[in-house]
């Protein structure tokens, strides 16, 4: 797994409200308790709010980790 | 005991229980349900449902290949929302949907617990090969739900649902198979 952007984990560590000490790249929706279907919901928003549009469903269905954020929002 | 076609059943989770809905069952509050514009907006239903429309609408479940569960928590009795299936025999498989009607129960893990015992019911019980559910492509919640518990999008549906907006929206179609749900429960319990 690659760096993760400070700023990604700021922002997944906010909507989850958490340290940004507990999110790193191996923070997925499988080993993370806060990571709910709410929180799904607000970090999608907050994604899309960050990028200015709408995510294409073939990406927004694959947001499964901090990874796949990173790298959403690295493009 | 093993499931039997056209048998009465009940499954229970820790915290919940479902049963096929019957007329005598209907509810005001579940009827207010229809009403909220925040429980129908991916889940849709007709507004200004009576309980003689619904009872009339249930006429279309017959507990033997379609079923209209109702959810209740085991705690407080309380009905808290609906588990729609659809058994294709012929092909082994199950369509099923689930609507939250009580708020409060919302983002809670309420969803994966119930399918969860739904899933290990229809694989185990049912013996069925696959399961698959669909949802608005902008169900966020409803997208975790299906993807926190291993099953894999298998396409978008285009223009498959008018939504309360009046306009078509796209839907996710969401599968597990059998041998997927079962791995993933040996491996949890190995975990």
């Amino acid at each position: 797994m690659g760096d993760i952007p400070q700023t990604t984990l700021d922002l997944v560590a906010g909507v989850l409200n958490l340290g940004s000490d507990r999110i790193s790249a191996a923070t997925t929706i499988v080993n993370e308790p806060a990571w709910d279907s709410l929180a799904h919901m607000r970090l999608i928003l907050a994604i899309e709010e960050k990028l200015g549009r709408e995510l294409e469903p073939e990406t927004l269905v694959e947001i499964m980790s901090v990874e796949d954020i990173a790298r959403i929002l690295d493009q | 005991m093993p499931w039997q076609p056209d048998r009465p059943f009940r499954v229970r989770s820790e915290n919940f229980e479902l049963s096929p809905l019957t007329p005598e069952r209907i509810t005001d509050r579940m009827l207010s349900w229809f009403e909220d514009p925040d429980v129908s907006k991916f889940f849709i239903m007709p507004k200004n449902m009576t309980r003689e429309r619904f009872t009339m609408f249930l006429k279309n479940y017959d507990n033997k290949s379609r079923f209209y569960l109702v959810i209740n928590d085991r705690h407080s009795g309380a009905a808290i929302g609906f588990f729609p299936m659809y058994i294709t025999f012929v092909h082994s498989q199950v369509k099923t949907g689930i609507c939250i009607g009580e708020k409060e129960y919302w983002g809670r893990g309420v969803v994966q617990e119930i399918r969860a015992i739904m899933l290990d019911f229809i694989f185990t019980q049912m013996r069925m090969h696959k399961v698959f559910g669909e949802t608005d492509i902008r169900n966020f919640p409803s997208i975790f739900n299906y993807k926190a518990l291993g099953f894999t999008s298998e396409g978008i549906l285009r223009k498959e649902q008018l939504g309360q907006d009046g306009k078509w929206h796209d839907h996710y179609r969401f599968a597990i198979l059998r041998e997927e749900w079962l791995a993933l429960r040996a491996a949890k319990r190995h975990g």
